[in-house]
């Protein structure tokens, strides 16, 4: 049973990877739990439990497919099994697991025609559910955010869902700070209106 | 009006993000699907014993659900988006766009329910239905045309949903009779519904409750977590299933049943189905089959996409099917059948 609960928890467990669960585990560790002394499965277990369904749901954002979302990030982490020996470290190991579910997101919006498919069927869920308020609710913001242009999107996803600074996007998205900066700000105006029209 | 500061724009962003992001569904077996991957890239599996167990034991809870939820022969991941396209929009409609039909008898016993306040405009309130097919039990939505107020909009959702749909095949999964005996709201904002009803449903009781879950979520999409008790039974704090669960496959949105239309006819609708593919016909008062063929949804199953076709036709009655065709062997199943009167 899929709960419509656990909106607040997303926030908790949300993207502010590393530093709670898996910062936990580091402090505890004493040489058991080191994650120099993981093994690739380890790893993935570990990151797994901590940030699977985040990165899930930052993928669902930018691709608008649940289904493809799940796809990206399960690349993600056999991807990260197989580079956990260069890489060695829960910190960098998650801003690998970012990396590739963005990219694959976008490169997953490129291959699939999922913009044009998710776009109006969250309108028409907006509008058939909502019909009985009236009001614009977070489908409709979401259907507007997947009209943006890619960079806008990622950039605005990265920056209020994922509560990551501009450095961070920066060096995700392998742009500079300022670049960040224009892309959220244009992406915010954009979505100006409707977002002025939800409660 | 000023426009809103920036922070308040991004509050307000964050926010719809991250209620978007709840709706993002992960399938049960993730680790153990990309453990096999890795088991694959590596050679033979060793230290994964435990693991397997338990990932098997995930497989067993997912056919349990199957059982209670009806043919779930798609496995995977769920779609995060929920109940879709309901052509409709507040206000009066043409009977052919797709709009909610008047339904009487529904919206005078809604109107009349004594938990709707007097006064109030006309709302298109939504209500989900029941049809059981080769002894599963999935729900269709309406809408229904009832006056009340901005407040009243949920009670009387659930009135309509007490009440007879528009369309004859579907049901309701409480007894005729049943009466909504108290709804309250606790939890921050009121954000946690609990909906006593005075009988228990006549079967499918996870079906049931999901009827009104559906129902008032639809209703007021603030609602995170509602309580159904009824005599013998509760439910527990519980969210909507995901959709692919429970939803019927196909549904046709337009025509609704008893609709007047003109050539040519619109259908339209959603449906989670097999390679997206829905099947329809439309078939004269006499039986014949005036035409058919084959509508793609813009999303295959697990997803559930929107689909249309429009039909040239002469003037006279016909009724509407559409229905997945089965992917093991084409038999009709879960057929939506609509009454339209083209002319």
């Amino acid at each position: 049973v899929d709960g419509v609960q656990g909106t607040a928890s997303a926030r908790v467990t949300g993207w502010s990877p590393g530093r709670e669960r898996q910062g936990a585990a580091v402090v505890t560790g004493a040489a058991p739990d080191d994650p120099r002394t993981w093994d690739a499965d380890r790893a993935v277990t570990v990151l797994h439990a901590a940030h699977y369904r985040s990165l899930v749901r930052t993928a669902w954002l930018l691709l608008g497919d649940a289904a493809a979302a799940e796809d990206v990030v399960q690349d993600a982490f056999v991807g990260l099994h197989r580079a956990w020996p260069r890489l060695r470290e829960p910190d960098r190991a998650v801003h690998y697991l970012h990396r590739s579910t963005v990219n694959g997101a976008r490169s997953g919006l490129r291959r699939r025609r999922t913009v044009t498919t998710y776009a109006p069927v969250l309108a028409e869920r907006a509008e058939a559910d909502d019909v009985a308020t009236g009001v614009a609710d977070h489908t409709a913001v979401a259907a507007a955010l997947a009209s943006l242009p890619v960079r806008q999107r990622e950039v605005l996803v990265l920056r209020y869902y994922g509560d990551l600074s501009e450095q961070a996007i920066a060096d995700l998205l392998g742009i500079s700070p300022g670049t960040v900066k224009v892309h959220a700000a244009r992406g915010l105006a954009a979505l100006r209106p409707i977002l002025e029209q939800v409660r | 009006m000023s426009p809103l500061p920036d922070d308040e724009l991004a509050a307000r962003l964050r926010a719809a993000l991250t209620r978007q992001a709840a709706d993002a569904t992960t399938s049960d077996d993730s680790l153990g699907r990309i453990r096999s991957r890795t088991a694959a890239e590596r050679g033979p599996v060793r230290r994964w014993l435990p693991v397997a167990v338990a990932t098997a034991a995930a497989v067993v809870a997912v056919a349990v659900v199957a059982v209670l939820l009806g043919p779930a022969s798609r496995s995977g991941t769920g779609t995060a988006s929920g109940p879709t396209a309901g052509p409709t929009s507040p206000g009066p409609t043409s009977s052919d766009s797709g709009a909610p039909s008047p339904s009487p008898s529904a919206s005078e016993s809604a109107s009349t329910s004594p938990s709707s306040p007097p006064g109030g405009t006309a709302h298109a309130v939504p209500a989900y239905y029941v049809r059981v097919f080769e002894g599963h039990a999935r729900l269709y939505r309406e809408f229904h045309r009832v006056v009340t107020t901005d407040a009243g909009v949920v009670a009387a959702s659930l009135a309509t949903m007490l009440a007879a749909p528009a369309d004859p095949d579907y049901a309701s999964l409480w007894p005729v009779g049943t009466t909504v005996t108290a709804l309250t709201r606790t939890g921050a904002g009121g954000k946690d519904l609990t909906v006593v009803l005075s009988a228990a449903p006549t079967g499918f009781a996870d079906v049931a409750v999901q009827q009104v879950v559906y129902t008032v979520t639809a209703a007021d999409p603030d609602v995170a977590a509602v309580t159904v008790t009824y005599p013998g039974g509760s439910s527990g704090a519980v969210g909507r299933v995901v959709d692919w669960q429970i939803l019927a496959p196909v549904w046709v949105l337009a025509p609704v049943d008893g609709a007047h239309a003109s050539s040519p006819l619109k259908l339209s609708g959603t449906a989670s189905v097999f390679e997206a593919t829905v099947s329809w016909q439309v078939a004269r008062a006499d039986g014949t089959v005036a035409a058919s063929g084959a509508a793609m949804a813009t999303i295959g199953a697990p997803g559930r996409g929107a689909w249309s076709v429009s039909v040239p036709l002469p003037p006279g009655t016909y009724t509407v099917t559409a229905w997945e065709a089965s992917a093991q062997d084409g038999r009709v199943t879960w057929p939506d059948t609509k009454v339209v009167v083209v002319g």
